[in-house]
């Protein structure tokens, strides 16, 4: 635990420094969000299946940003090349970044959602806010499904670290994975924001926590084998 | 399997990457406490050969023993007793000198790490820029930090790949003699072009061509006589 820590500490401080990853983040989900309150003719009162599928695309495409920038940000001097040098678990170096990942994920997510509510639900009639209801399921289900894609595109992006197309690489062979996982928690939004009683989704919602766990699990046993040679 | 009594040893060792063999059976031994240059010119797989021995990349076949620990399946064994100094800092540029220290430091759990921060950037004379990003400092500054965070834990075994590329003299002349005074107790492999500082701290030769080690000597031969050896040797056409 205290070389995941020791990673992700490392990590902020870096970024705090550097100031590239989160700032991108911000401006382009606003960006994002505008774009599609836009397409939506301005309306905000969006049914709400439509609305969970925006919030979700916009945290993909801005965390994809992030996870590109994470690995890139290593790649500067070979500085991972002499972190690989050492004798930390290969394991611990992924769950290491996987945790700095998320949590910087999860605080560009936290800074849009006030945003997605006033472009998109601010007038919405068949929504009903409440603290226990909505809003703390809904955040519960940003964090699960924010770890599952999380989980998959720090895996990969260390993996398109060596490759020379790494920008494109990376949602090529993250997109098609992160489906289920997109899926289930656009379905768990749409049922939280249509007042459902929590027995109504509980089922996808063990289905996004299985991923996660499945993910998680995979992603930190293959990383020694995906890093193999990339020192080099 | 048998293990080695060498420090290092390489049976046969092969690499290639996809269809270019870059390493074809490379027999090597180091002794403990020994002293190994390789020379060779660029392309010739010296980089390459480091970077198996510290366990970067895997090998295509043949063996490899460092300290006795095989570096296909011992690895973190190994990586616990090895240094790495390469002509590339490999640092963090948005960490201080400190931190950098710090934080490479943690992962080998050096006792006391803080005083050993402090006592490994005054011998590298940088303790003054301990607060300064990496970013901050020049090439040579950076080299000799990347030195301070090699030694930081003590290895035992040595690989320095190029060191002295892009160290102003006074850089040249810390990493000497830092050197120097650890070849009582350390084993310690060079790769270089230059014959000069190459030669002046070795115990032992080689020579890496086009994958294949054309000479070796347990004997540290003079400089002249090197020169001569190894434009012989080379076939390559960039020889020295």
């Amino acid at each position: 635990m205290r070389n995941i820590l020791l990673i992700f500490r490392k990590d902020f401080l870096v970024e705090w420094r550097s100031k590239q990853i989160f700032p991108t983040m911000f401006v382009f989900s606003l960006l994002l969000l505008l774009v599609f309150n836009v397409a939506f003719e301005f309306r905000s009162d969006v049914d709400s299946r439509a609305v969970s599928a925006v919030i979700w695309i916009t945290f993909i495409f801005s965390g994809l940003l992030a996870l590109g920038r994470s690995f890139s940000l290593e790649k500067e001097n070979n500085a991972f090349a002499f972190l690989l040098l050492t004798p930390v678990s290969r394991s611990y170096i992924y769950l290491g970044k996987l945790l700095s990942n998320v949590v910087m994920v999860l605080l560009s997510e936290l800074f849009i959602l006030p945003l997605f509510l006033l472009f998109f639900l601010f007038d919405a009639s068949g929504v009903s806010f409440s603290l226990t209801g909505t809003v703390l399921p809904f955040l519960g289900v940003v964090f699960l499904g924010t770890i599952g894609f999380v989980s998959l595109g720090t895996f990969f992006s260390s993996m398109a670290l060596n490759t020379k197309l790494r920008d494109m690489m990376l949602p090529l062979l993250v997109f098609p994975l992160i489906i289920p996982v997109v899926i289930t928690s656009v379905g768990i939004c749409s049922s939280i924001l249509e007042g459902r009683p929590p027995d109504y989704y509980s089922f996808s919602l063990q289905v996004l926590v299985s991923f996660d766990i499945i993910f998680i699990l995979l992603c930190s046993l293959l990383f020694e084998y995906l890093i193999e040679d990339s020192g080099d | 399997m048998q293990r080695s009594a060498f420090a290092i040893e390489t049976r046969g060792l092969e690499k290639q990457f996809g269809f270019f063999p870059v390493l074809m059976g490379i027999d090597l031994t180091v002794s403990q406490g020994g002293f190994l240059t390789i020379f060779g010119p660029n392309g010739a797989g010296k980089s390459t050969l480091l970077s198996i021995l510290s366990t970067f990349i895997k090998p295509g076949g043949g063996e490899a023993f460092v300290a006795g620990f095989d570096v296909s399946r011992e690895k973190q064994q190994i990586r616990k007793l090895i240094g790495f100094i390469s002509h590339n800092t490999m640092l963090y540029e948005n960490l201080t000198a400190w931190e950098n220290l710090e934080f490479i430091g943690a992962f080998y759990d050096v006792p006391d790490i803080k005083n050993r921060c402090s006592d490994i950037l005054e011998r590298v004379e940088l303790y003054a820029k301990k607060d300064a990003l990496v970013s901050t400092l020049s090439f040579g500054t950076r080299q000799r930090l990347a030195i301070a965070r090699t030694l930081l834990h003590d290895p035992q075994i040595l690989f320095l790949d190029e060191p002295y590329s892009g160290l102003d003299y006074g850089g040249a002349a810390i990493l000497t003699s830092i050197l120097g005074s650890m070849k009582a107790d350390k084993t310690v492999v060079m790769t270089t072009h230059n014959v000069y500082e190459g030669l002046s701290l070795c115990d032992e030769v080689a020579i890496l061509d086009q994958g294949e080690v054309v000479y070796a000597s347990a004997q540290k031969p003079a400089r002249e006589e090197f020169q001569d050896i190894y434009m012989s040797c080379v076939r390559s056409g960039d020889g020295q």
